[in-house]
Order: structure tokens, then sequence, then C-alpha cells
């Protein structure tokens, strides 16, 4: 819950002298106006519950615990909680369900989150499949007329249960993707999406109305207003979903970006080798091998802190 | 004292108000709370510490729809309770890993552990997903301004500010405790 509440002015003082003391090199002066400070006891009762409070971040590794182990595991109990007394259809396990919005007892409403690192698959209540690729999040609405899901981050690969005259519909920012009876697969990113066919064909209409079909065996990229050429499928297309990302001459920069959903923290790709061409098979459960096998293929160097990971050119 | 007997007035009135409130609402809110908890003794619990809430509130006379207050402040509570326990499940679970399922884990271990990821618990849920990954990186990995700003693009004030909003928030979980 966020606190509503606002520091007080000794509590703001505090704050202001933690950071001061970490940041080093104070002078003199700077040493004396804290310890006038600290020595009333109002102020060094607030200081010290700092202190302790901050301190509170290193206790599980002290422990040997990962902190973000124990949330993670909290909130998939929490999630299979929340499923149960809502009574959703949605069979989901092991998925972060954000926020139920607007359940009350309609099944196939809410929306689906999947943190970093963990793929998940899904069955919608008409027995159509989801496969979400980790750090993705789309929203739910299944209604008598449309099965609507709206795709907000991340990729997701649809196999539609046949047999349904209700419309399959993927919207994202950029337009809506329409299939019936099909498998394909659906990426959005910060600038455009993209709709790749498996089986059958799907329709893509753009937020702007630019009407186009994409058939199977290949794919199409789109924006607001205006849709790509269609482009034959990379070789191994949904092979995130048996976990694997098979590069086959590809920029380092397209490998990265397959692989940071599976990331904790962030990496950072020095431009001189973002266009570097990559061939190999990755393990996306297991990235940081990924990483750390590039040396010995192409010219990097990999330099690995938890949560931060930099290459650059060696 | 002239004033004493105008603010032992205020007083009763609303002492008057907090009893009409709670004869009122009381048992609708229990009965609420367990159709959505499932449990008789959650709904005790919550139903009072709902009240408990309610009566710290100011104006009280001003609360036009009492049921929907009532039902917003015990959502919230409900929730800290379940996220609690489910932290406090999570912490043994984690434990028994590391000391197996006999659980052999010294207890004070598990009460700091469950402190601190209480705590933590708390203070990364108010921050973005950014601002998380920044106080993190300050906390956890112990970067400087000037390598989380490099790896942020942002500037080093910025990561200044968000790093003493977190550590603003750690006094802010603490103090109502």
């Amino acid at each position: 819950m966020t606190p509503v509440s606002e520091c007080t002015v000794v509590q703001e003082q505090a704050v202001e002298w933690m950071l001061r003391l970490r940041e080093g090199d104070l002078s003199v002066e700077e040493r004396a106006a804290f310890d006038r400070w600290h020595a009333d006891p109002r102020c060094s009762e607030v200081f010290a519950r700092l202190a302790r409070a901050a301190g509170a971040f290193e206790v599980p590794r002290r422990l040997g615990v990962k902190f973000d182990d124990v949330l993670r595991t909290a909130d998939t109990r929490g999630m299979s909680r929340r499923t149960a007394i809502k009574g959703t259809a949605l069979g989901v396990l092991g998925v972060s369900v954000a926020a139920w919005v607007g359940v009350r007892g309609i099944p196939g409403q809410g929306s689906l989150r999947t943190s970093i690192g963990n793929r998940e698959t899904i069955a919608l209540p008409d027995s159509s499949q989801l496969v979400l690729n980790a750090d993705t999040s789309l929203q739910v609405g299944m209604s008598g007329d449309e099965r609507r899901l709206q795709l907000t981050h991340g990729r997701v690969l649809a196999r539609v249960a046949p047999g349904s005259s209700r419309p399959f519909v993927i919207a994202t920012r950029f337009g809506t993707i329409r299939a019936l009876g099909t498998v394909f697969q659906v990426e959005v990113g910060s600038d455009a999406a993209e709709a790749a066919v498996i089986e059958s064909k799907v329709q893509i209409r753009t937020l702007n109305g630019s009407v186009g079909v994409v058939e199977a065996g290949r794919r199409a990229r789109f924006s607001a207003d205006h849709i790509g050429p269609n482009v034959p499928l990379r070789q191994s297309e949904t092979d995130w979903t048996r976990g694997v990302y098979a590069a086959d001459d590809v920029p380092l920069e397209e490998v990265i970006e397959n692989l940071r959903p599976y990331m904790h923290g962030a990496i950072r790709l020095d431009p001189a080798v973002a266009h570097l061409p990559i061939s190999g098979v990755f393990l996306l459960d297991d990235p940081l091998r990924t990483l750390n096998a590039l040396p010995q293929v192409v010219p990097v160097k990999i330099e690995h802190i938890p949560l931060w990971t930099t290459i650059s050119p060696r | 004292m002239s004033g004493g007997a105008q603010v032992l007035t205020e007083r009763d009135k609303r002492r008057w108000l907090i009893t009409n409130l709670f004869t009122d609402h009381y048992p609708w809110l229990k009965r609420l709370i367990r159709r959505r908890s499932g449990s008789q003794a959650v709904a005790e619990d919550v139903a009072s510490e709902t009240f408990l809430h309610l009566v710290r509130l100011p104006a009280l006379e001003a609360i036009d729809e009492p049921r929907a207050l009532l039902s917003t402040i015990a959502s919230r509570i409900l929730y800290k309770v379940w996220r609690r326990r489910d932290l406090e499940r999570a912490c043994e679970e984690t434990l028994a890993i590391h000391y197996g399922p006999q659980d052999r884990s010294p207890p004070e271990e598990k009460a700091l552990l469950l402190e601190s990821i209480r705590l933590i618990d708390q203070v990364l849920a108010s921050l973005s997903p950014k601002e998380r990954e920044i106080f993190l990186l300050y906390k956890i990995e112990r970067a400087t301004y000037a390598e989380i700003s490099q790896q942020q693009g942002l500037s080093i004030s910025a990561v200044r500010r968000v790093v003493a909003k977190g550590l603003r928030l750690c006094l802010l979980v603490t103090a109502d405790e």
C-alpha cells in the first residue's frame, strides 16, 4: 500500500544525512553539523530507525536468501488464493495475476502478467491456448460475441480453439489482429507490433484503419498507420515457447532483445558491437551462460554483476 | 476553563456518531468480509481493525457513504493481512529449502527475515518499476549515483532523488508500526 503521509522535517533531514554519509567526503564543517543534528534525541531516534529500515535490505542476503525469490513465492500464493476465491475459469498457475479488474464472477476476464524469466502457458475458457513470453502482460476479455486480448507488453503465441464463430482478436496500441481458428504470434514493441502466422491467416487493422492480411508462414510489422511487407517467418519463430532461441546470423542487438525478458536487471549493449552478426542456439532459461559464451565467438567483453550486465568491444 | 464544556460536547457528539456507525454497519461489514475471506476469524479481526481506522478519521459527520468507505478500508486491511501471511509462508518455504523440511532454522532468523522482507515489500510496492531498479542498484548492489545514472540514462540528481524517495519510504512504512 502506498503510504499517503508526508515526511516530517526531521525525517527529511535524516534522509539527507543518510545520503550525504554514504556519498562520503564530508567536510569537517559538515561532520560537525551532523554531530550537532544527531545530538538531538528526536533526530537520533529517527536516524536510527532509518538506518535500521534501510539495513533491512541487506538482511536476506546475510541469511543466504534472495529477497526476490521470497517475494515471488508470496506473489504466487496470493495469485492462487485470488484465483480460488473469485472462482474464475482461467487456469493460471505460476502467473502473477496483477489485477482482476471487473471480475465479479464473469469467467475469462482479468490481467495476466509474467515476470522476468518466466514463460507461461495458459488455457482460456474457450480452450484456446496462450503461451506468454517472460515479461509479458495482457488483459483478457471474453464476451458473448468476441474473444479479445489486449497485449500491452511482450510477446504471446495464440493457438485459437477451432469451431467457434466468435472472432478472436489480439489488440495492441498500434492496431488489432483478427483470426478465426489459427496459430499466430504477436509481439508488441515500443514503436511497432509484429504478427507472425504459423497456421491459417490473420487480418491486421491498424489504429488508423489500414487493413492487411498475413498468410501462414509469413510475418508483418505494423505501426499505427502503416503495415510493412509480408516477409517469411524466421526459421525458429516459435522456439521460444520451448525455452530455446536460435539465432541465425542476426545482429547481437536482436539476440539481446530476445534474452532481455529472461534477465533480471539491466543489460547495457555498447552501440559499437550492437550489429555484430551472431549465430547460435541459446537457452532462454539460462541466459547468463549464453552471454558468457559470447566472447568465444565474437570480440566482445562481458562484465556482469547481479542486476547489471555490460557488453562492450574487446 | 470556559472552553471545557465545548470540547466535551464535541467529544460526546463524536462518540455518539461512532456508536451509531458501529451498530448500523458492523454486522454488515463482518458478513461482507466473511464472504470475501471465507473465514469467521479473519472477518472479526479485519472488521474491528477497520473500525479502529475509521474512528481515527477526522470529520466523521461528513461521511456520506459509510459502507463504501468501510468496504474500501476493509479491503485494504484484508489485502495487508493476506500479504502478511503470504510473506510469512514464503519466508518459511525459502528457509525450509536451506534448512530442510524439518525446519531447523533458528526462530530468531525467521523473525529477522520476515521483518526485513515485509519492509522491503512495502517499500518496493510504493516505487515504480524503474525507481525500484534504481533503488535496488543503490541498496543491494551498492552502485554509485554515477554508475546508476550511466546505466539508466538519467541525470545524477534524478538518481539521487529516487534514492531519497526510497529512503523516505523506509521511514514512512516503519512509522505506523
